[in-house]
């Protein structure tokens, strides 16, 4: 057996991942804390050229976030409270947005004509942005199912197109292996179409989840509920405390890059088998 | 050595719009016979390959395997492809496993028929690399141990070691009649290289150009393993080379 060509060809293969190691991960870790440190300090420095009452300053911010973590907002409500109101809604949305557009975009993508059959009816939907759905759900919903309904606007379509382009980019070789061994429909949807579209899956789901939580805090600044960070920072304008509304933004931009992070995480764990991971 | 009777007939005529690829081909092949199904680019021997593993319904007539029409869901066919056709998303183990699962093989039989074909291949070691972490002669081997694995009626090969390189290709042609000798299936193995042809089939078919038909059947009876310098290997090269010639 000639095989020690393959095993250097082997050892090559596998070293690439392992020389992006530790070592390279900490200096990472330190560039981008000091990439943060500087946009902290740019703030700093803003501060002291603008010099207005309406631009706060990074302690002022901090302060507020102490405050409103401890001891609550004009009702009581804590950032805990918001934070969690604001993650139940995108949750309960985005979920939906999973169950409804997996398998319609599965279904549509594998009976083509039933996609071509109500392209006309479905595609406007895409180009209605969440937000001009409020007025409307303003009138027909109210609360919890307002929110859940607009969040499930924005994460489904995403999450549904990339599902829908990514069945027929099967490549068909794979499915003729199962095929020659006189594998069925049913086989052949989970253990080739499914494995072959997850990554276009997961990017759709990330993309989703990008429009999700833009919607929400849209959704819950059209009033209807105390809670959510949107609802927080528009009861916070109102009283023109720019510190408060502030808070409100750096956490509504740090939760959404930690799902996105958490996203990314899985994708990498669920998709070792492929050589690069997609950003 | 032709042992028991035809298992496998092919009579068809293959036209894919106006473009009539296989005019009226008819061959048959005995059980555990080594074919080499020998044409030129473009004549219809991927076709070929996949009417015989039921891939592509015949315009007109039919291949059948032990009397019955070949189908995939009946006979236990095999095919390893031009083409690349691991799953990336599986390692070398699981991908071997495919047919034995498709086929419900019970979970103790299969794992021991995985061992034995890793064994078999030498891919000791590898169980749990992903294709992107083997060479490509590697994942040739993957996709023989995976065809072998099941006991086949028909294993189909299209030219699988076009892709290679030279000395890959002599080493896994080598393999592929040292596993085909362990495990006496019937094997049609389509190639447009010569020398491949005599050095792994027991009968050579050579085809024509499209509409494609049979331009010769010559059986090989050479001592194997085969000796590229022995007088009858030149002989036959000599041979085929002008029925080829004369086709194109
Ligand atoms: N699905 C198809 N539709 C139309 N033409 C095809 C199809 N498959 C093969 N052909 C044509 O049939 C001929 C034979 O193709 P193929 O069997 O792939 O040849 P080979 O494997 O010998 O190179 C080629 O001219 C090719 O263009
Ligand atoms: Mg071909």
């Amino acid at each position: 057996m000639k095989v020690e060509a393959d095993v250097l060809e082997v050892a090559r293969a596998a070293s690439v991942p392992a020389t992006a190691g530790r070592g390279r991960s900490l200096r990472v870790l330190l560039h981008n804390a000091v990439a943060a440190l500087a946009v902290l300090a740019a703030w700093q420095v803003a501060t002291w050229v603008v010099r207005s009452v309406f631009f706060p300053s990074p302690w002022q911010v901090a302060r507020a976030l102490v405050d409103l973590g401890l001891n609550g907002d004009v009702a009581g409500h804590t950032l805990l409270t918001h934070m969690w109101w604001s993650m139940a809604r995108l949750a309960a949305g985005f979920l939906m947005g999973v169950l409804l557009g997996v398998p319609l975009g599965l279904l549509m993508g594998l009976y083509k004509p039933l996609y071509a059959g109500t392209r006309a009816a479905l595609e406007p939907f895409r180009f209605i942005p969440p937000i001009a759905w409020i007025p409307l759900t303003i009138v027909l919903l109210s609360g919890f199912s307002r929110y859940v309904f607009l969040i499930w606007l924005g994460a489904f379509f995403p999450i549904f197109v990339a599902t829908l382009v990514g069945v027929p980019r099967v490549e068909p070789i794979h499915k003729n292996v199962a095929k020659v061994h006189g594998a069925g429909r049913w086989y052949i949807l989970r253990k080739v179409v499914i494995p072959s579209i997850l990554p276009d899956i997961l990017g759709g789901m990330r993309v989703g989840m990008g429009t999700a939580w833009m919607t929400i805090v849209a959704a819950e600044m059209s009033g209807g509920e105390t809670t959510g960070l949107g609802r927080m920072m528009v009861n916070y304008a109102e009283l023109i405390r720019i510190p408060e509304i502030v808070v409100g933004m750096i956490l509504i931009g740090a939760l959404g890059f930690a799902m996105n992070e958490v996203l990314l995480r899985i994708e990498q764990r669920l998709f070792r088998w492929r050589w690069e991971v997609t950003l | 050595m032709r042992a028991g009777g035809e298992k496998v007939l092919v009579d068809v005529t293959q036209r894919f719009g106006d473009l009539v690829v296989l005019d009226r081909l008819r061959f048959s092949i005995a059980a555990n016979e080594f074919v080499c199904v020998l044409g030129k680019s473009g004549c219809g021997k991927t076709t070929v390959a996949n009417l015989l593993a039921g891939l592509l319904p015949c315009s007109e007539g039919a291949v059948t395997i032990d009397g019955v029409s070949a189908d995939p869901r009946r006979h236990e066919l095999a095919f390893v492809f031009q083409e690349p056709s691991l799953w990336p998303w599986r390692t070398v183990r699981d991908n071997i496993r495919i047919g034995l699962e498709i086929k419900r093989v019970p979970a103790p039989e299969l794992e021991r028929r995985v061992a034995d074909m890793i064994e078999l291949v030498g891919l000791r070691g590898f169980e749990t690399y992903y294709p992107y972490q083997i060479s490509g002669g590697m994942k040739q081997r993957v996709a023989i141990a995976r065809a072998f694995a099941v006991d086949a009626d028909l294993i189909l090969m299209d030219e699988p070691f076009a892709a290679l390189d030279e000395q890959t290709r002599h080493g896994m042609q080598a393999e592929v009649l040292r596993i085909w000798e362990r495990k006496k299936t019937t094997v049609v193995f389509v190639t447009h290289n010569l020398e491949e042809a005599i050095y792994l089939a027991e009968r050579i078919i050579v085809l024509t150009e499209k509409p494609t038909r049979i331009k010769a059947s010559l059986d090989v009876e050479l001592p194997r393993p085969r000796d590229y310098a022995h007088p009858g290997f030149i002989a036959l090269r000599k041979r085929l080379g002008e029925l080829m010639g004369s086709a194109w």
